[in-house]
């Protein structure tokens, strides 16, 4: 970095001339600035003096105090174009106004909009998953091991709980109109084909795990045909479920067609009700989950139709066994609900876990001919994870009105999650008068209050409401404010 | 002293012309920048030193309107005059205000 010799070289004059014209530059600054006090020089910018005043310090030594005096000092303040080019890399950095009204409020609604977003995407399936997702994580949470795997089966597992509810529940639930639709046709088939009640009712906790596969031939298209075909590959494989064996067999292809719409508008108008009446308090880390997930299972289901037999193996057995479900659930497993609930739940709960073994190990063509022999093996396993899900699956066996009891027992752990998740509730509870009033100290925030009054600090957006405050943010030692009193909604 | 003034008494003194000496000063700048470009300081004995200084992004307020303005990351040039400069500046008397007013505050308690 020779400025004298680069000059030389670029304007092609004697090292000595560069030399001498460069110091007589830096010189008549020096001595413009001693004549005028400032110096502009185009291209550059303005040499001037700046102030420095005295100072007092501390001598560092002696610790006594000393002044440091004032002088005056060379300031250069380069030309725009200097500066500019300067600041070539940055300069696309803008100067932005930061909106600080209400940031708390920004982040839940950031997650709401990510929620919806997730939602379009995964639309049909995943709303049957949303019933049912909520109490099962809430197993899974213990468990941490399980992490991607466990939590993908959570979901599908959901999907299986939560399809048995309407199977099973459809005469009394309000929904009926879709699904008594549906009902119809397993009435039907169900006469016929019902052997025992017992073994009904175990092929269809045990169907359950399986129906896990569902969301594959929902999304392609090419699976119904290849199940035709397969079908009596798959049957076999139940048959060595002991149990479950007697049902299926033959009447699944006929139905299966039939069966497609009808679950399909079933899954959407679950997709309604539910989004209308819990839209917004869905926690957004799950649901990036499950889609992900899913999506997953559909490459894997992609990819295995390859080898064809393996694939089909699995995306036949399900029109079969939402057959059985639909069969069993109708008349005789509300019969036997009682009496066997417990029982079912467990072997719910196992199939599920059998899920997650073999997921694991990827070995889907093996699943159905495994279940049986791992159900036994796993359970001891998984046993902790068990007991949690027998209590969850308890309440919706019982109360065949599923809709709202299904989720309440999820809403303990919906509302841990938004605990998590929001900063704020707007939505669970009505102002009713004046609960106290309350002046504002030092070091006191709206978030504070509510957390003093009612010890929850998501409820300080009701404070604000209550008080009409412009700016929460900004709020006066000595105020008065109201402090609302608040009825939780139903 | 002005542009024109100082092209004019460099001139003089290099007994160049008018014209090549600006030219010569612009040279000097593009030489200037592309050192202080590649992140290097520019030192020059006897006057001083350039330097490019990153300022980091900060959170201005706006006094008045009491709005907050998120300020970007720049670079910026900087100049630090050199201890000769600083010694031949300061030989004579107190330069604590530039504007010569007079008053010795000098008096501390």
């Amino acid at each position: 970095m020779n400025l004298t010799e680069e000059l030389a070289e670029k304007r092609g004059i004697s090292i000595s001339s560069a030399d001498t014209f460069v110091r007589t530059f830096f010189d008549v600054i020096i001595d413009g600035l001693d004549k005028d006090g400032i110096v502009k020089i185009k291209g550059w910018g303005t040499f001037k003096f700046a102030a420095i005043k005295d100072r007092e310090s501390v001598d560092v030594n002696t610790g006594e105090r000393i002044v440091i005096k004032g002088y005056r000092k060379v300031a250069f303040l380069p030309e725009t174009s200097l500066k500019e080019y300067i600041n070539r890399p940055f300069s696309q950095f803008e100067t932005t106004e930061l909106n600080d009204d209400f940031q708390l409020d920004d982040e839940p609604v950031e997650v709401t909009e990510q929620l919806t977003e997730i939602e379009e995407t995964v639309e049909v399936k995943e709303q049957p998953v949303e019933e049912v997702t909520l109490p099962i994580t809430e197993i899974i949470q213990p468990v941490e091991e399980s992490a991607q795997p466990a939590a993908f089966l959570n979901t599908d597992a959901a999907e299986q709980t939560s399809e048995t509810p309407m199977a099973v529940v459809p005469e009394v639930t309000e929904e009926t109109k879709d699904i008594t639709d549906t009902l119809a046709v397993p009435e039907a088939s169900a006469d016929s084909e019902i052997t025992e009640e017992p073994v009904a009712e175990e092929t269809e906790m045990e169907s359950l795990p399986e129906i896990e596969e569902e969301p594959e031939p929902l999304t392609t298209p090419e699976t119904p045909e290849k199940q035709e075909i397969q079908e009596p590959s798959a049957t076999p494989e139940q048959t060595e479920v002991p149990k479950q064996a007697v049902v299926a067999e033959n009447k699944p292809r006929k139905s299966w067609k039939y069966w497609l719409p009808i679950l399909l508008l079933v899954l959407i108008t679950l997709c309604l009700f539910i989004y209308l009446f819990f839209g917004k308090g869905f926690s957004k880390p799950k649901f990036s989950i499950n889609s992900s997930e899913k999506d997953k299972i559909r490459v894997e289901a992609i990819t295995f139709d390859d080898d064809a037999k393996a694939s089909k193996k699995i995306n036949v057995t399900f029109p079969e066994r939402k057959q059985k479900e639909s069969e069993v659930s109708d008349e005789e497993v509300n019969e036997e609900l009682e009496t066997e609930l417990a029982e079912s739940s467990d072997e719910a709960s196992e199939a599920v876990e059998e899920l997650k073994g073999e997921l694991k190990d990827e070995s889907k063509e093996e699943v159905k001919a495994e279940t049986t022999e791992e159900v036994k093996e796993e359970p001891q396993k998984v046993e902790p994870k068990e007991t949690p899900k027998t209590t969850e699956a308890e309440p919706k066996n019982e109360v065949p009105q599923t809709k709202p009891k299904v989720t309440a027992p999820a809403g303990n752990p919906l509302e841990k999650n938004l605990k998590d998740i929001t900063f704020a509730d707007t939505l669970g509870h009505t102002i009713e008068g004046t609960l106290a009033t309350h002046t504002l100290q030092v070091d006191e925030t709206i978030v504070r209050l509510a957390q003093k009054y009612y010890g929850d600090k998501r409820l300080w957006p009701y404070i604000v409401k209550y008080n009409a405050m412009k700016n929460p943010n900004s709020i006066v030692v000595g105020n008065t404010i109201k402090i609302p009193k608040l009825k939780a909604k139903e | 002293m002005n542009n024109k003034e100082f092209i004019t008494e460099l001139a003089k003194r290099t007994g160049r012309t008018m014209s090549s000496t600006a030219s010569l000063v612009e040279d000097l700048e593009t030489l200037l920048k592309s050192h202080l470009e590649e992140n290097d300081t520019v030192t020059v004995y006897s006057f001083g030193t350039f330097e490019v200084k990153k300022k980091m992004e900060r959170i201005s307020v706006n006094p008045i309107s009491g709005k907050r303005y998120l300020i970007p990351p720049k670079l910026m040039l900087a100049y630090r005059q050199s201890a000769l400069l600083k010694e031949k500046f300061n030989e004579s008397g107190d330069f604590a205000e530039i504007p010569d007013d007079n008053e010795d505050e000098t008096v501390n308690d």
